[in-house]
Parts: C-alpha cells; sequence; structure tokens
C-alpha cells in the first residue's frame, strides 16, 4: 500500500503543474462576462457555461495527454525499469500511476469550476440543465477513465513501432464494422431484449465491459511485458482484442443461432391467414429474436421473412400463390418505421422502394422467388388474379400488371386527382377498379368504377355514385356486390361493384357496428353492440330484415369466414382479461351457440394487414389462435379440432 | 528476513534462455552467485549479459528456464525480492525531473530499511548536489546517486550492469572504491556485468564469460587464472617438425600465434608438470610461461568474433 501510494504521489508531483493550469483557466469564466460587459442572468449563465466547457475541455484534453504518457513514454526511454527495480509490486505501479493520473484529471476538471462555483455559490444554472449531477459526474469520470486508458493503449501501439500496430488498426476497424453489423442484425434481439431491461441498462453495460476490458488489457500488459515495449504491446493487443473478439464472435454465432428457428420453436406473438388455403404469418420471439415466417399448416413448410420489410401482401384466390413487397430499407430503418407505428407516433410504414417477391405454395418445396417488378415507394396495392399468373401493382394513378416472370402486360393510367379505393380480378384478364375523386368545383365525392381488359389494354368506366366523405365499404367474395357504410347516416347499402348502383339499403339501429360481411346466400350479416349486449343482425340480399339474435354481453366482437353451409363464427370478447368466446351463428335457423372459448380467427384483420374477403369455407377459416398461443386447426360446424403449431 | 534456506544461492540462473524473434540473448545459461561471493559475468556487446541481469530482477521472462533471487522465481516475486536487492543498471533509468534527495525520499518509502543520511554522505564523497535534478547530472553522476541509492538499503545482493560505462577514469575509480568500502563493511554479495576488467579484477571471487549467449567460462578467478597462462618458445624446424606440432594440445591452446621468433599460445588447461616435459620436447626451445590478467583471458576467451565463431560452426 505505501509503494502504491508513493507511485501515486510521484506522478502527481511530477505533473503538479496541471493543477496551476487549471486554476489559471478557472479565472476565464469569471473575465468572459466582463469582457463582453453582462450582468445579472446572462452574466450568470456566460460565467457558468464557460466553465463547464473549460472543465470539460480540461478533462477530456488532460484524460487525452496523460493517457499517452501513464506508461509508453517510460517504457520507450526504458525508464520504467526504475520502478521494476525496486520492490513495488506490478499492480502497484500500474494503480499507482493510474490514480495518481486519475487525480490530475479529475482536478484539472473540476479546478475551473471552482472559482466560479465560490463566485456563484455553486452552480445553479447549470443544475437546471442537468438535474442528476452525481450520476452525471460519475459518467464523466467513466468516460475520462476511458479515453486516458484508450490514449494509453494507441500509445503504446504507435511507440512499439511493430507490425502489430497495423493488427490494431485492422482489428480495431475489423471489430467496429463487426460491432455495427451485429448492432443492425441483432435488431430483432434488442426489440425483445428491450421489453425487459432498459436500454441504457443494456448500453451502460456494453460500456463498462470496454472500460473493463481496456482497464484489465491495461494492467496485463505491464504485469506481462514489464520493462520491455514490444511485449507490453504484445500482450496489450491479446488481452483487448481477444475478449473483444469472442464476444462479437460469440455474438456472431448467437445471431446464426437465433434467426436459424423454425415456426415450432417461438413464442408466437400474432398469426395472421396468408391466402385462404392455410398459409399463415408468424410473428414470433424464438432464441431471444423477433421473427416472422410464412408457414404452411398443412404441410408445416416454412419460410422466414424480413417481417419488417414486408409493406403488402397478396395471394391468389385458388391459394397457390403468395407475393408480397419486401423493401430495400435497411433492417435500421425498417424497425424504426415498424416501432413509430406500433407507438402509434405514425400509421405510415411506408419508406422506401423496394421489390416483389413471390411464393409459390403448391410447389414440392416452396422457395422464395425475386421478381424484378419493383414496388415504388409511392405504391398503395398489390394484388393477383385468380391464378396468380398476374400481378397488378397500384401506384398513384397508375395499375400495372406483369406477369410472374416481371413483363409488364400493361400499364393503365388514370386521370390524376383520384385516388385508388380498391382493385381486383374480376375475371380472367379483367380487373375491377375503385376509384373515389372530388371535382375541384363541387363539394361531394365521387366512386367511379372502372374495368380493365388487360389483353386489350381498354379502360372502361361502368359506373359512378355519390359517397360521403364518411364511408366505407366491403366487396364480396366473388367481388361482384359492395357493401357500402355511409358512417354519419348510420346506412348500409348493397351496390352493384360494376355499375354502383343501389340494390337496397338498410339503416343500422346499434349503437355501435363492431362488424359487417356480405353473405354467399347474398345477404348481409351486422355485428354491433348497444350499452351491455352484442347482437346479430341478418338481412336479405333485399335488404329486408331476417332476424336479430342476441349473444349476450359483450364489448367487441368480430366475424370469422362463413361456413359451406352458411354458417359464421363470431368471436366475442367479454370483460377484459376474461377469455373471449367463439360462438357460432346459423344464419339459416337464426340460431347461436357457444362451440369454444379462446379462440381468435387468424382471418381478422391485425394491423395494417386489410381484411380479405375471405371464400366461404376455405381452409384460412377453420384456423385460430388458442389462449395459449397455439395455432389450433378448428372446424366451426363440426368442432374437429387439434393443434397444428404450439407456442413456446 | 529471509524465507530461503542458508544454502540458496543469492542469485542463480538455471537453463536460462532468452529470445528476441529469432535472436537467441541466452542459451541455456545457468549459474549460481554464492552469498558473500563476487561474481563478475564478462562477456562482449551483445553477448546477453544485460538480457540476463533483466531476467534475475524479474523485469523480463525468460524464454524458458528460470531466473532466481535467494531460490525463489524472480519473475514470480519481484517485488518482495527486490526489497533484498540493489540494483545500478546499465542506463541511468530515474526521472530526470527529481533530485537525488527526492529520489532517496521516493525510494525510503519502498524499502524497510533505508538509511537516507549514508545516501546524502554518499553523495557528498561522490561530489553529487542533492538537489539538482537527475536529467542535469552527468552520467558519472547519474551512476553514482544510482549506487549511493541502490546500496542505502543494506540490499543482501548488489546487481550492477555495467555500472561504469561510458565513465571517465575518474568516475569509475570512484565508484569502484564505493563500492569495495561496501563490501569490506558489510561483505555484500554482488552480481555484476562489466566491461570494466581491469577494476574488478581485485574484487570479483569468481568469474563468467557469456560468449553469442553461452556461458563458456564459470570459474573462481584464482582457479580461472591458474588454468590460463601464456606459452612462448622457440620453434625449431626439424626434418619431422614443419610449424608446430600437436604439443600444445595438452594444454588446451585457445589461440596461438606463430611468430618469427618462434610460437606465442593462451592455453586453458595450464600444468606446471606437465610444461616441464614440454620443454623437452625436441624443437622447442626456450619455452616460458607466463600470467594471464582477467582481461587478457577474457580476450582469448571470447576474443573471436560471433561472425567468427559462426563461420566456424558452418564450416563443421
Amino acid at each position: 500500500m505505501r509503494s502504491l501510494v508513493a507511485v501515486a504521489r510521484r506522478e502527481i508531483i511530477e505533473k503538479r503543474f496541471v493543477f496551476a493550469a487549471a486554476v489559471i483557466a478557472g479565472v476565464i469564466p469569471i473575465l468572459v462576462p466582463m469582457a463582453r460587459q453582462l450582468s445579472g442572468d446572462s452574466a450568470l449563465i456566460a460565467r457558468q457555461m464557460t466553465a463547464l466547457i473549460l472543465a470539460s475541455a480540461m478533462g477530456a484534453g488532460l484524460a487525452l495527454i496523460l493517457g499517452a504518457s501513464l506508461f509508453s513514454a517510460e517504457l520507450l526511454g526504458k525508464r520504467i525499469s526504475f520502478y521494476f527495480s525496486k520492490p513495488i509490486s506490478t499492480w502497484q505501479l500500474w494503480l499507482g500511476k493510474l490514480l495518481g493520473a486519475t487525480v490530475l484529471v479529475v482536478g484539472g476538471m473540476l479546478l475551473p469550476l471552482l472559482p466560479t462555483m465560490v463566485l456563484d455559490h455553486g452552480l445553479p444554472e447549470l443544475a437546471d440543465f442537468y438535474g442528476g449531477a452525481t450520476a452525471a459526474v460519475l459518467w464523466a469520470i467513466v468516460v475520462l477513465l476511458f479515453g486516458m486508458l484508450l490514449a494509453n493503449a494507441i500509445s503504446i501501439s504507435i511507440r512499439s513501432r511493430s507490425w502489430l500496430a497495423m493488427l490494431d488498426v485492422v482489428a480495431c476497424a475489423g471489430f467496429m464494422l463487426l460491432g455495427a453489423a451485429l448492432i443492425v442484425r441483432l435488431i430483432p434481439v434488442w426489440i425483445v431484449l428491450f421489453r425487459r431491461v432498459r436500454p441504457l441498462y443494456l448500453l451502460g453495460t456494453v460500456v463498462l465491459f470496454i472500460v473493463g476490458v481496456v482497464l484489465v488489457a491495461s494492467y496485463r500488459a505491464i504485469a506481462a511485458g514489464r520493462t520491455d515495449l514490444k511485449t507490453v504491446h504484445r500482450r496489450q493487443f491479446e488481452t483487448l482484442w481477444a475478449p473483444v473478439g469472442a464476444v462479437l464472435v460469440a455474438v456472431a454465432i448467437y445471431s446464426v443461432w437465433a434467426f436459424s428457428t423454425t415456426p415450432g420453436g417461438v413464442a408466437i406473438q400474432s398469426a395472421r391467414a396468408a391466402g385462404p388455403s392455410g398459409w399463415l404469418w408468424i410473428d414470433g420471439v424464438g432464441r431471444g429474436a423477433f421473427t416472422s415466417f410464412l408457414y404452411d399448416t398443412r404441410s408445416g413448410h416454412s419460410t422466414r421473412i424480413p417481417g419488417w420489410n414486408v409493406r403488402k401482401m397478396g395471394w391468389s384466390s385458388d391459394g397457390r400463390i403468395i407475393v408480397w413487397a419486401e423493401t430495400f430499407d435497411t433492417r435500421l430503418m425498417a424497425s424504426l418505421l415498424h416501432v413509430r407505428s406500433l407507438l402509434r407516433v405514425s400509421n405510415d410504414e411506408s419508406s422506401g422502394s423496394g421489390v416483389i417477391k413471390l411464393l409459390r405454395m403448391d410447389a414440392q418445396n416452396p422457395q422464395v422467388m425475386t421478381t424484378n417488378i419493383s414496388f415504388p415507394s409511392t405504391a398503395k396495392g398489390l394484388f393477383l388474379s385468380h391464378d396468380g399468373s398476374r400481378i397488378a401493382v397500384v401506384d398513384q394513378d397508375l395499375l400495372s400488371v406483369f406477369d410472374q416472370s416481371g413483363h409488364l402486360l400493361g400499364a393503365f393510367h388514370f386521370s390524376a386527382g383520384g385516388s385508388f379505393d380498391d382493385a381486383w380480378f374480376s375475371g380472367p384478364g379483367r380487373i375491377r377498379v375503385l376509384r373515389s375523386r372530388r371535382r375541384s368545383d363541387l363539394p361531394e365525392l365521387w366512386l367511379e368504377s372502372h374495368e380493365i381488359d388487360v389483353s386489350h389494354r381498354i379502360i372502361t368506366k361502368t359506373g359512378r355514385s355519390r359517397i360521403s366523405d364518411h364511408g366505407s365499404y366491403r366487396r364480396s367474395a366473388a367481388g361482384d356486390r359492395l357493401m357500402y357504410r355511409d358512417e354519419r347516416k348510420g346506412l348500409l347499402s348493397l351496390v352493384d361493384a360494376r355499375s354502383l348502383v343501389e340494390i337496397s339499403n338498410f339503416m343500422v339501429t346499434f349503437e355501435r357496428l363492431t362488424d359487417h360481411d356480405l353473405r354467399a346466400d347474398g345477404g348481409v350479416i351486422l355485428l354491433g353492440n348497444d350499452k351491455t349486449d352484442c347482437y346479430v343482425q341478418l338481412l336479405s340480399a333485399a335488404g329486408v330484415p331476417e332476424g336479430r339474435i342476441r349473444l349476450g354481453a359483450s364489448a367487441f366482437a368480430q366475424l370469422g369466414v362463413e361456413t359451406t353451409d352458411g354458417a359464421f363464427p363470431v368471436l366475442i370478447w367479454g370483460k377484459p382479461g376474461a377469455l373471449s368466446s367463439l360462438m357460432l351463428i346459423d344464419t339459416r335457423r337464426r340460431t347461436a351457440k357457444l362451440i369454444a372459448n379462446g379462440l381468435h380467427p387468424v382471418t381478422t384483420s391485425w394491423f395494417w394487414l386489410e381484411s380479405e374477403p375471405w371464400p366461404p369455407g376455405c381452409e384460412a377459416g377453420k384456423l385460430f389462435i388458442d389462449a395459449e398461443g397455439a395455432v389450433v386447426r378448428f372446424d366451426p360446424s363440426t368442432g374437429d379440432r387439434h393443434t397444428i403449431l404450439r407456442s413456446h | 528476513m529471509s524465507s530461503t534456506s542458508a544454502n540458496s544461492p543469492a542469485a542463480e540462473v538455471e537453463r536460462l534462455t532468452v529470445r528476441y524473434g529469432r535472436t537467441l540473448a541466452c542459451d541455456a545459461v545457468s549459474l549460481a552467485v554464492s552469498p558473500g561471493s563476487v561474481y563478475a559475468l564478462l562477456g562482449r556487446n551483445g553477448a546477453g549479459k544485460s538480457s540476463l541481469v533483466q531476467c534475475l530482477l524479474g523485469a523480463r521472462k525468460p524464454s524458458s528456464g528460470f531466473a532466481r533471487l535467494f531460490g525463489t522465481d524472480s519473475w514470480k516475486e519481484r517485488a518482495r525480492l527486490l526489497s533484498r536487492v540493489g540494483v545500478v543498471p546499465e542506463e541511468p533509468d530515474a526521472p530526470p525531473a527529481m533530485t537525488a534527495r527526492q529520489l532517496s525520499d521516493f525510494c525510503r518509502r519502498l524499502y524497510a530499511r533505508w538509511d537516507s543520511a549514508a545516501v546524502e554522505a554518499r553523495l557528498a564523497r561522490f561530489g553529487v548536489a542533492p538537489d539538482v535534478a537527475f536529467g542535469r547530472l552527468s552520467k558519472g553522476q547519474k551512476g553514482q546517486v544510482l549506487l549511493a541509492l541502490a546500496l542505502a538499503s543494506s540490499p543482501d545482493l548488489l546487481v550492477l550492469d555495467d555500472p561504469t560505462l561510458g565513465l571517465d577514469v575518474v568516475a569509475r575509480r570512484a565508484f569502484w572504491d564505493e563500492l569495495l568500502d561496501d563490501l569490506s563493511d558489510r561483505g555484500t554479495t554482488v552480481f555484476l556485468t562489466t566491461h570494466d576488467l581491469a577494476s574488478v579484477e581485485g574484487i570479483a571471487t569468481r568469474v563468467g564469460v557469456l560468449k553469442s549467449g553461452r556461458l563458456v567460462v564459470d570459474e573462481e578467478v584464482d582457479a580461472l587464472k591458474a588454468r590460463f597462462r601464456r606459452i612462448r618458445y622457440g620453434n625449431r624446424i626439424t626434418e619431422t617438425r614443419t610449424a608446430y606440432g600437436t604439443e600444445l594440445d595438452q594444454f588446451d591452446a585457445v589461440g596461438v600465434k606463430v611468430r618469427g621468433w618462434g610460437v606465442e599460445a593462451v592455453v586453458s588447461n595450464w600444468d606446471p608438470e606437465a610444461f616441464e616435459r614440454f620443454r623437452g620436447i625436441d624443437g622447442v626451445e626456450d619455452a616460458e610461461s607466463s600470467g594471464l590478467s582477467l582481461e587478457e583471458i577474457f580476450i582469448a576467451v571470447a576474443g573471436e568474433s560471433p561472425r567468427a565463431e559462426a563461420a566456424k560452426g558452418e564450416a563443421r
């Protein structure tokens, strides 16, 4: 201990001029307001800010200068042997010099503040800026210590004049690149981790690890190399880069392992139908990482997709092909957009342009194919023909149709001033387009129906109807009819999709309409609430009420996919925290019965993925998520149920 | 004070090897310094003396083998062992801004025993001002300050690594005189390396010679001087003798020069009886022998340049 104190004392005495310089620097903040002829609060702020800037500059400068001469100068000048020929243990020498230098740096940082503190009775203006002064000072000391050790390591590397110095540069650059790549690659892990650990704690741990490594490297270099600069540098190199490299390699191996998980190994967070044939888009957390898959519930085949980079997804109604637009955004940008959306800062997840990818689900071994079809950043829609042979992209006033190999079959321009509301293949080589537009001289909003003949490249306007600013519509699975809802008037209209001529209309009598759909028999099913209970209202195609069924107390309800025998599963949420109920509505007998608890249809819309009109009785309508998060196949008609994919 | 047994050498190296990359500085060197002895390790520049001293002081880790002080590994227990050792390095290494008095004050805190008055007295004898910064002293004065510091803790072992290198004659004399005084007072064990052979001849009790990293001599000084002698004789050419014969082989000649008047040889295995028989050999005339100084023995042993040695090795 005596030796340690002697070394530290020696270090301080030898460089005591630092304190003198700091005291002189402390006078500057007092002179600044005088020179600028400031008074009152302005003088106070100017004095204290100058003192803070000076203190920071002194601290940083001294950390680098003293760090650079901590050991390397004496090693190079062969004067370190003076200490090593005395009964001073290596750790006493190392710690003594480090302590001495730290006292000099911290003293050199704090002394410029002293005159100002005496004059102003503390630093009240700065205290307003920096609430946690103690934490700030502690972090400042950690940062200064790190700077000092880093300067020491760099100066040893440079002064050793060995080829290893080049490797230092290579290792530093390489590890920084690898680290940056891993930080970006592991964003799906950070998102999961940050739910459990505060990001600041993780950052603090990383900083402390790096400071720890540099600290240990500094000690081990001196302990193992002692008087020989080249050996000191060699040991520093090993101790500095080996743990950093080992950690980075371990993290890289972890990232490979984490991202090689299968749907069977994840805790499922959401499962959405990706087409009618039983494919799901599954998001989940496996091996600590957030991952996304396309998963075939029938074969068990899966393929990983970069969930955050997927902007739009479409599928052929025969269920054989899925396409999606994958943006070129960096994972960082895509995830930031995703987080922004989750935080409800903005619903707009669109960003850069992308490319369209395609998966043939009916292939023996489904593989993702990247088409040469680009997906502009302004594009709004992506849909497929019934057999999946045609791909349509909707972008502002342009609708483009491609075949699977990316050949442009037609580009259809619409007049400016309108917007695409919906578009779908209404038949072989024909596309139905709904556009809403407002005439510049009139306040009304009009919906226009167009039909595109892709082969002949002809656009024909087939219908036009005035609509409300507060309306929405849903099309039938066959695409021949629309159910238009005027939310302001509480009116529902059945409309012919081609001519936009109203077939029938009826008033919504619920306090709140929660869901509605077109039935295969041409009728309509409505779900709604009054103050306490949830009801089903059935209407014929002519708008004639066919019956009203009370489902019980419920806060919210959603419709599933119609079965082949005209029944609708209905998901009902009761009290918060309680299991949801799944009821089956028999539209022919006008009855309702409870068929399961805790099952959520995968066909309901999640986040930004639009709910599609599902063909009655399709496989997707029989897929549910149970209360444990497992994917379950449940036939609402028969009650047959088995678990397909468990959530871990 | 000492945790080692009385039989342990004060300093020893065992099969000590030091490498700098591909360069071999010490090649499996083994030697021991008995308590109370003065061991002079001699060698030409680059022979490996300083590397051996650094290993002995725990400042450098041997590539292989061991270096021990008082029977204990000096790399592992350096700090504890050095509390019993005074060191004067080859290059004055004290912080240049410190004065001799400040250095003494600094060292005082490191040793259990410290005689500041003795430091002052020695500095006075050397004529070194105690309040002048170390960096401003002459090289001789620096050496004297370091010797004063090395002796102030009354060490059991004094390690001097070529301490008079670059000093003028007067400074050298003053240095050795001070050392001799301490030796006569306390009987300190000394391990030193030097090129100043004339000065250590009267001090050293044992000598080691390093040649290209190998210890080629490790012997008591008296025995060494008895073994090494110079033989001069006239060499008469006869029908059976063309130059000189194999008669010198019995003396293990380490250097032979054929002069105009005859032959001069330095032998390393002198034997008076054998010399009498040698004198009777036909062709050997007026043979006489004389003793050698330590310097002459050193030149005979270590004189051949490493390059020549290497060339000889390659030829073999």
